[in-house]
């Protein structure tokens, strides 16, 4: 038995999950915790420069480690701030732990005018898999594990959980065995799934002719099912990804065909969509949903995998309850010969990808020349995040035959400028990757301020923008402000496919490429100019 | 043949003819309908901000000052969902901000599936806004934005949200199945208050109150200012020679050089607050929430054995906290009127027994300036935080300037030093204390008085928090100088860990931030000041250039406001106990260094509530 506050605990169960990594700016009622993880040096702290970009941060991290973070913000305040941070773990799939100090315990729900309080758990309750209030000290292992495995259960997402300044305060006799006891919530879920629906899976996939694999974002990111890409390979089936899931394979996986964009964009990319007589659907996202429509749903064989039975949906003719890598090694065992069927179909398939790229994604000018350029350059120690309306889906198309570690392309409908925190999270996860972040002007600067502690903390970064606002509704100057920020800033003005260099890293440094648009772009209205 | 009007074209013609005259918002593609409508609309002007959140805290500022109501309009999901800081800002300070977004055209799915864009948006805005919807069809749009204005203003005031499904924008209908003419098309929506009586029989009983009483004290929030009653609340207290204090949110409504004003607004006025609270018989509360940062009325910091008359417009702030001995629901200034009236005809006078503790208080609130001023004027190899308010407060009364303040410590600093600022003049958002509200709230106080310069001053973290928006000001190119109290650290949660850790200073720090190379980055003129005469200086030149420019002021990040520890008395209240007595014990060895006659005022309350000692138990 030993003395224990309340934030030491909690601290020791975030440990215990194996976390690592928090992201989080200070408030007066985390002092315990903020005193706990300075008494260790198994956890980390980054300190962004507002709460909205914590959780943005610890998205980078989870989505390109497959390590849990927490994203920890004060009462109130911060926690608002946090909001629209949180809706792109919401939106993506990703078992993010949000955690927040609230005010003491007997003066909140309903509040009565504590400063700073509000009812934070009804704001998250639309946002979050699960969310709660801790009332009881000992209560706190029990209910952060419950959060773990709510984050992690099924189709991942994030939890929020609220621990009153009281209880992260107290601090009493605390036994050793019970701590003992807390388990591991097993990130990566095994769901063996029914036999007898796994054979009849397989068997429509061995009379199958041509088959297709749409992996969506559900399925989670890196870490998640490390083995998926190899047996993918070993199915020997073409893969399509919607754009979030574009990073999940790349060039160096055989049976990738793009992102799903390059198909629908086209009649012909369409058509060959249509001719697939079976598809297999990993890990459902709406993107993907909605491509069972265009792929002419009806008369063909759709074998839905996830471990998620309420994902399954009710067009699915065969939908399995299982989880992907499970269901894919009953596969490759059921029908090896499947791979030696689908070769002409998945060569097929390849080479249309390729094809539908081109027309798309004009490579000889403006920034999908930075874009081409970047697709050669690349390694297996890249990691590159895409952000912008235009930028993400021309980054998904572009990079699909490039080599990386991860490519992340963002959602022009998710929290604007999540890219910049998003990558310094994958920065500060993989300290020997190279990280790359490609936006637009207007994604850059809205979280611009992240390249501050990015400076303090020496992270690696390498940013590439297009500077294709009008400078009418954004009068800065993209290149002096990076510099301004502390970053080697080189720019171009790409007009034709002559000599584009793109920036090396620069180790611990920002290097930054601001790529200037071409006349006939700059048409955009310019609105609110002032 | 009727003609068709589209969703997009209701909505800006609704949100115009009820006057709204200020969209603040992030345009994207799938709002260009609605923007393009709202631009065809006469007077009403659109202001881009850099991020969704910054623009509604513009929108809460513009309206804070302009006394206007004021739009905020963005996309949906993430983007709508960034709002939420600035919308809980609004409902905190109690301002009538309207809050529009879109969201998804399918209904939420309550079972959070997979589609997780069908998420519930309202839901999330349900808790901080005085009334939302989502809107269904366009028929329903006219009384929804009626609606939503009228809530937003009725009684306490607060934000309205309206989610609007994407389809709507570009959906049609005719002209004749909509009800667009609203009576009394108006040219701008100014915030009225609601002249709302108090009671006869409880104004008599306040009365009759006040008369018994031996140290009266009227202690005014925010609610003053709302119901446009500082000069009746001057009238009622000179009259009656009653000492006043203030809440952070009525700070300004008398002004501090008043002798009958105990200082800055709650406990930065010092010992003299905590004495008039402690010893007062009777308060007379107009317009005060009591929240947190007023040490909610109630024991350890005030007395328990005050008879409150509490007077406010919403019934549930009535017996929230306090428990009053006559409590009254009506307008501050109609119930003030009321009490005059009544106080007259009974021909009450000021008693002269009330002269000795106006004595006393006007002593220690004169001992306080004294003992600031020697704080201020000490030698250091930086400039003192109290130096830098010495210096800005008589510049915002010389040349009128409006004063916006953010950070932690730094509101503190400048509301211990207060200037003589009036009502409409100093702006902090202080219900949420959200740190980086300054510098939209600049934006938004600059918009709506167009003829001012605003005077930001901001604590070093919290600049950083909306600095993409100096873009938004450069465009715009507002007169607003931004003074940074760069001290180096998040130093009011520093300041705790010095006190209660042992100064174990973890993730407090923040040196080597260069914020001049970062301002000239966005193209505005910046300089960096290490010595106090250097400041004015400074300013007059970012005066002469007009335009926006930035002083950096380095200031001691081992100087901590002796305000600051009897404000974590009430966060922290219960709390405390549990913090380690010995390494309480190491801080006080540690901080001599600091020079320990500076912290004797504050030791003695982080002593009271390590101890739990409470000076008086509550008597009834």
């Amino acid at each position: 038995m030993n003395l224990k506050s309340g934030g030491e605990i909690l601290v020791d169960c975030l440990r215990k999950q194996g976390v690592k990594q928090v992201f989080s700016i200070i408030g007066g009622q985390m002092g315990s915790i903020y005193d706990t993880i300075g008494n260790r040096d198994d956890i980390h702290l980054f300190i962004p420069r507002c709460e909205t970009t914590a959780p943005l941060m610890a998205a980078g991290y989870i989505a390109s480690t497959g390590l849990p973070a927490v994203s920890l913000t004060t009462v109130g305040a911060g926690v608002v701030y946090e909001v629209g941070g949180l809706a792109h773990a919401w939106l993506n799939y990703l078992p993010l732990i949000s955690l927040a100090p609230q005010v003491q315990s007997w003066k909140t729900k309903p509040h009565q005018e504590s400063l700073q309080a509000c009812n934070q758990d009804e704001i998250f309750a639309p946002l979050t898999k699960w969310n709660t209030i801790i009332y009881h000290w000992k209560r706190i292992p029990q209910l952060i594990l419950r959060g773990f495995r709510e984050a992690y259960t099924g189709v991942p997402g994030p939890v929020h959980i609220d621990v009153p300044v009281d209880i992260l305060f107290k601090r009493w006799l605390w036994s050793k065995k019970r701590q003992a006891a807390w388990p591991l919530v097993q990130r990566e879920a095994t769901v063996p799934g029914d036999d007898s629906r796994l054979a009849t899976a397989a068997k429509m996939l061995a009379s199958a002719k041509r088959g297709l694999v749409i992996v969506g974002q559900g399925v989670g990111r890196q870490g998640r099912y490390r083995n998926l890409r190899t047996y993918l390979g070993q199915l020997g089936l073409p893969v399509i990804t919607t754009r979030f899931s574009s990073g999940i394979l790349c060039g160096r996986d055989e049976i990738y065909a793009g992102p799903a964009a390059l198909f629908t964009s086209s009649e012909a990319g369409l058509k060959l969509l249509k001719e697939a007589d079976a598809v297999v659907l990993v890990g459902i996202d709406p993107e993907s949903a909605a491509l069972i429509d265009q792929c002419g749903a009806k008369p063909k064989t759709i074998i839905q995998i996830e471990t998620d039975p309420s994902a399954l949906l009710t067009v699915a003719g065969c939908p399995v309850h299982a989880d992907p890598i499970s269901a894919l090694q009953t596969f490759v065992r059921a029908v090896p010969a499947a791979a030696e069927n689908a070769k002409a179909w998945l060569d097929k398939v390849l080479k249309a990808g390729t094809e539908l790229a081109r027309p798309l994604a004009p490579v000889e000018s403006g920034l999908n020349l930075v874009l081409s350029e970047l697709a050669r350059s690349t390694t297996r120690d890249d990691i590159i995040v895409a952000d912008g309306a235009g930028v993400a889906s021309m980054a998904a198309c572009l990079l699909k035959d490039a080599e990386y570690q991860d490519l992340f392309c963002m959602d022009e409908r998710d929290t604007l400028g999540v890219g910049l925190p998003f990558a310094l999270g994958a920065a500060i996860g993989n300290p020997l990757a190279r990280v790359t972040l490609i936006c637009d002007k207007e994604a850059l600067f809205a979280h611009v301020r992240e390249l501050s502690p990015a400076a303090q903390a020496g992270i690696a970064l390498r940013i590439i923008v297009a500077d294709e606002e009008d400078t009418r509704t954004n009068c800065a100057d993209t290149a002096s402000v990076l510099k301004g920020f502390g970053c080697g800033v080189e720019r171009i003005d790409v007009v034709s496919g002559a000599g584009v260099k793109i920036p090396a890293h620069r180790s611990g440094g920002r290097t930054a490429l601001v790529v200037k648009p071409q006349v006939e772009q700059q048409t955009k209205k310019a609105r609110l100019a002032g | 043949m009727p003609k068709n009007v589209s969703g997009a074209q209701i909505l800006a013609h609704c949100l115009a003819s009820q006057g709204i005259r200020m969209v603040f918002s992030v345009p994207t593609p799938r709002l260009n309908p609605l923007i393009e409508a709202l631009e065809d609309q006469e007077g009403v002007r659109l202001i881009r901000a850099r991020n969704e959140t910054a623009a509604a805290l513009m929108a809460e500022g513009y309206i804070r000052r302009a006394r206007l109501q004021a739009a905020v309009l963005t996309d949906a999901h993430g983007r709508a969902l960034s709002q939420v800081c600035g919308v809980t800002n609004a409902w905190a300070d109690k301002i009538p901000l309207v809050s529009l977004s879109l969201c998804g055209d399918d209904a939420p799915d309550w079972n959070k599936g997979v589609d997780r864009y069908r998420h519930d948006q309202r839901a999330a805005f349900q808790t901080v806004t005085r009334w939302n919807t989502r809107l269904t069809d366009l028929e329903s749009i006219p009384a929804a934005i009626d609606k939503a204005l009228k809530e937003s203003c009725i009684h306490k005031m607060g934000p309205v949200h309206i989610d609007i499904p994407m389809s709507l924008m570009n959906a049609t209908v005719s002209e004749a199945s909509v009800n667009l003419t609203q009576p009394g098309k108006q040219s701008e929506r100014p915030i009225k208050p609601l002249r709302l009586t108090g009671e006869a029989q409880s104004v008599a009983a306040a009365a009759l109150l006040i008369k018994q009483a031996r140290k009266p004290l009227v202690f005014c929030g925010g609610g003053v200012k709302v119901s446009d009653a500082c000069p009746e609340l001057r009238a009622f207290i000179e009259t009656y020679r009653i000492p006043v204090a203030t809440s952070m949110g009525g700070m300004g409504c008398v002004p501090i050089s008043h002798p009958l004003c105990l200082g800055g607004p709650s406990y930065t006025a010092g010992e003299v607050f905590h004495v008039a609270i402690k010893e007062a018989d009777v308060v007379l509360a107009l317009g005060a929430a009591f929240s947190g940062l007023d040490g909610f009325g109630l024991p350890p910091l005030w007395s328990g054995a005050i008879r409150f008359i509490h007077v406010d417009i919403d019934p549930l702030q009535l017996g929230l906290n306090v428990q009053p001995a006559v409590a009254i629901q009506g307008d501050i200034k109609t119930v003030l009127n009321q009490l005059g009236t009544v106080l007259v005809g009974e021909k009450f006078e000021s008693p002269p027994e009330w002269a000795p503790w106006r004595l006393k208080l006007a002593d220690l609130k004169q001992a306080r300036a004294l003992r600031l001023d020697k704080d201020a004027e000490a030698e250091g190899r930086l400039i003192h935080q109290g130096k830098l308010a010495k210096v800005v407060g008589p510049l915002a009364v010389k040349d009128d300037l409006i004063v916006v303040v953010d950070g932690g410590n730094t509101p503190l600093y400048l509301a211990m030093y207060a200037p003589d600022l009036g009502p409409d003049q100093l702006f902090f958002p202080f219900g949420m204390a959200a740190l980086g509200g300054g510098l939209p709230y600049a934006i938004g106080t600059q918009l709506a008085s167009p003829n001012k310069r605003v005077l930001l001053v901001t604590g070093d973290g919290s600049f950083l928090y909306n600095i993409q928006e100096l873009e938004t000001i450069k465009r715009l190119n507002l007169p607003i100088t931004i003074i940074i109290n760069n001290d180096h650290a998040w130093n009011m949660i520093r300041a705790m860990q010095n006190s209660f850790f042992a100064q174990k200073f973890v993730g407090t720090d923040l040196d080597g931030i260069e914020y001049v190379p970062i301002v000239k980055g966005f193209g505005l003129p910046a300089e960096q000041v290490r010595l106090p005469e250097e400041i004015l200086p400074a300013y007059e030149r970012t005066r002469a250039q007009e335009g926006p420019a930035m002083i950096e002021c380095l200031t001691d990040k081992d100087n901590t406001p002796d305000s600051l520890l009897s404000f974590a008395l009430v966060e922290f209240e219960g709390a405390m106990r549990y913090l380690s007595p010995l390494k309480f014990l190491q801080s006080l060895w540690l901080m001599r260094n600091l020079g320990i006659h500076r912290n004797l005022y504050q030791l003695s309350y982080v002593i009271k509530a390590l101890l739990r000692i409470n000076p008086r138990v509550r008597r009834s």
